[in-house]
């Protein structure tokens, strides 16, 4: 079967859950990288027509990104799914 | 030892004045500065791994990760025709696999492995694994 292609958008959100999970992996913590999974995952099923939306949404991961990555923040209290 | 430089010029001269003809680019031959003045062969900084060890070590990654339907999953399962992972799914696997064999996919090339066996024809044509 013929692999999928991905649009430039969805390229672009990947990118950044693998710079995310990279940064999450740095830290101790694990919570971390269990926010970053279950935020992208409760936001997958944001529709394509909506991309200025998911638009918005990657300009504020850039900064969620810089938080996470000082090394200021240790840990995060995460109340979400387990995975 | 000579320059770069030295060794471009001597090669140029001598071709024109043996051929005493105009200098066209198919007299340019190659260099080969390695054997010009030592015999050693500069080898790769890494080795290929054999293809039934990284078979069974990305296999393995792919099964620790959870959401795999275990008992679709061969060498040449895709990942979101077979595994039925989607594509956020698929960056975790191809980045535990970039950890297993400690590698650092660009992300163009990652967003192409679509498969177990993209992965392991892109782990043992690349030097670096280890």
């Amino acid at each position: 079967m013929k692999p999928r292609r991905l649009s430039g958008l969805q390229m672009q959100v990947l990118s950044v859950y693998r710079i995310m999970l990279r940064a999450a992996k740095e830290k101790q913590d694990a919570s971390i990288s269990r926010m970053v999974r279950s935020e992208f995952r409760k936001n997958s099923s944001i529709p394509v027509t909506q991309h200025h939306r998911i638009e918005w949404m990657l300009n504020q991961s850039r900064g969620k990104l810089e938080l996470m990555q000082s090394p200021n923040c240790t840990n995060v209290t995460f109340f979400g799914p387990d995975n | 030892m000579p320059s770069f430089r030295n060794i471009t010029t001597f090669a140029r001269f001598t071709k024109c004045a043996v051929n005493g003809s105009i200098m066209r680019p198919s007299m340019i031959t190659p260099m080969r500065y390695a054997t010009a003045h030592s015999s050693e062969v500069v080898q790769p900084s890494g080795t290929f791994l054999n293809k039934d060890v990284v078979t069974e070590r990305v296999l393995n990654v792919v099964r620790r990760y959870e959401k795999v339907d275990q008992s679709k999953l061969t060498a040449e399962s895709n990942f979101y025709n077979d595994l039925g992972l989607d594509s956020l799914d698929t960056a975790e696997v191809v980045m535990e696999v970039e950890n297993e064999f400690q590698l650092e996919i660009p992300d163009e090339e990652a967003f192409k492995l679509t498969s177990v066996n993209d992965c392991i024809q892109y782990v043992t044509s690349n030097p670096l694994a280890k």
